[in-house]
């Protein structure tokens, strides 16, 4: 069967549609990419599994970040973490480009996002204490920003100063008690707590951890460090 | 993950315009286009990324996207964007202001054609019509025959053609009555 000529193509139909098709074509709709692209950084970098609430509904531009993160997470289903995500972000005080760049994936490596970040706290291996920070109400934008970072500062911390990675989930558990990444703080302070010295927390936290999210991407690894002795 | 497959911060970097302009044409709500375009992402790289196969990188995530816009379709009563909201989606093309209202009235009008079809005429002809992917692509990207895009295309381009013409009408009697 011949294939058909497209419409804008095919001079049998009228002038007028064809040259709007044609202005269509040309003038693909407009989308901030960064902000997606952050967005699905936090979330796979996250490794979270999906909640039972419903994928997030249309919301005002201004809390898209928070709310398109939940509508990624409740999608993501048993997401494991494959290959690497790391992309490079821009710093919000420059002009935003569609351009996002990232390496190539690798398997071993866990999943960092790089970002402009204050220098880190002194590490130690003595067991973190309480740090003060004022509660802030969860649904403001610029709180789910400051989550989202938060989050994004735990992950890269972990690996090697998991004291200071343990004192900053706390720290943010506080400020968003019922913020939208509650539950992808709670494995990597989990994970953090195995590198410290008090291994009855570790075993405690991770109990309850695994109570709560038998079935994340996480829950494997945290078995495994409890099978560990 | 398969050593060839592209993953998704790679898909993402490569067809995030594409799928979320996609998306658009499907009739997604703009405020939604965000939340479904990183759906489709989450989702190829749930399923491991795209690995080589029959359908190219493209084809594979506007599969991922029309599943993800149909479903988000039954979701949510979609409405139609605001006027305004179509011009801020133009802002940051180059056009002068009078081009900048003529793409919008097109888009406006082709969007009105497109409204009345099934969303299945609607994914084929974007797709090929809007999109330019061939009918054996929409095919290995849908898992249909390509008898089947054929038939759906050809049913989708008669209510488009229709439906544009329909917006003419009243503009056409006023004439006729000149």
């Amino acid at each position: 069967m011949k294939p058909p000529s497209r419409l804008l193509d095919d001079p049998n139909f009228a002038r007028e549609l064809r040259d709007d098709l044609a202005r269509v074509v040309r003038h693909p709709h407009q989308v901030d990419l960064d902000r997606a692209a952050r967005a699905l950084a936090v979330a796979i970098g996250a490794g979270v599994v999906a909640s039972s609430a419903p994928a997030a509904a249309s919301s005002a531009a201004g809390s898209s970040v928070s709310l398109a993160l939940k509508g990624t997470l409740a999608a993501l289903g048993s997401a494991t973490l494959v290959g690497v995500a790391v992309v490079t972000l821009q710093p919000a005080h420059e002009p935003p480009r569609r351009e996002v760049t990232a390496p190539q994936p690798t398997a071993a490596a866990p999943a960092r996002v790089e970002v402009p970040a204050p220098p880190p706290t002194a590490a130690s291996d003595a067991l973190p204490e309480a740090t003060h920070v004022q509660p802030q109400p969860a649904a403001a934008p610029s709180a789910s920003r400051r989550e989202i970072a938060q989050l994004r500062r735990i992950q890269r911390l972990l690996p090697e100063q998991p004291a200071a990675a343990y004192r900053l989930a706390q720290a943010s558990q506080r400020e968003f008690p019922n913020g939208a990444l509650r539950e992808e703080r709670e494995g990597p302070a989990v994970l953090a707590l195995f590198q410290l010295p008090d291994r009855e927390r570790a075993e405690r936290e991770a109990e309850r951890y695994l109570r709560r999210h038998p079935n994340s991407t996480l829950a494997e690894r945290i078995r495994t460090l409890r099978a560990e002795q | 993950m398969d050593p060839q497959a592209l993953g998704a911060e790679a898909l993402f970097r490569a067809h995030a315009a594409f799928i979320a302009s996609f998306l658009h044409r499907l009739g997604t709500h703009p405020t939604e286009v965000e939340d479904l375009l990183q759906e489709v992402f989450i989702v190829a790289h749930r399923k491991g990324g795209y690995v080589p196969g029959p359908a190219t990188p493209r084809s594979w995530l506007a599969a991922i996207a029309v599943r993800i816009a149909q479903a988000g379709r039954r979701a949510h009563k979609r409405r139609e964007p605001a006027a305004g909201e179509v011009v801020e989606l133009l802002k940051a093309s180059d056009a002068d202001p009078a081009q900048r209202l003529e793409v919008r009235r097109s888009m406006e009008r082709v969007q009105r054609a497109l409204d009345g079809m099934s969303f299945e005429q609607r994914a084929v002809f974007v797709l090929f019509e809007i999109e330019g992917e061939s009918c054996e692509e929409i095919a290995q990207a849908l898992h249909v025959p390509v008898g089947t895009i054929y038939s759906r295309l050809h049913h989708a381009r008669r209510r488009f053609v229709n439906a544009y013409a329909a917006q003419h009408e009243p503009e056409a009697a006023a004439a006729g009555e000149r």
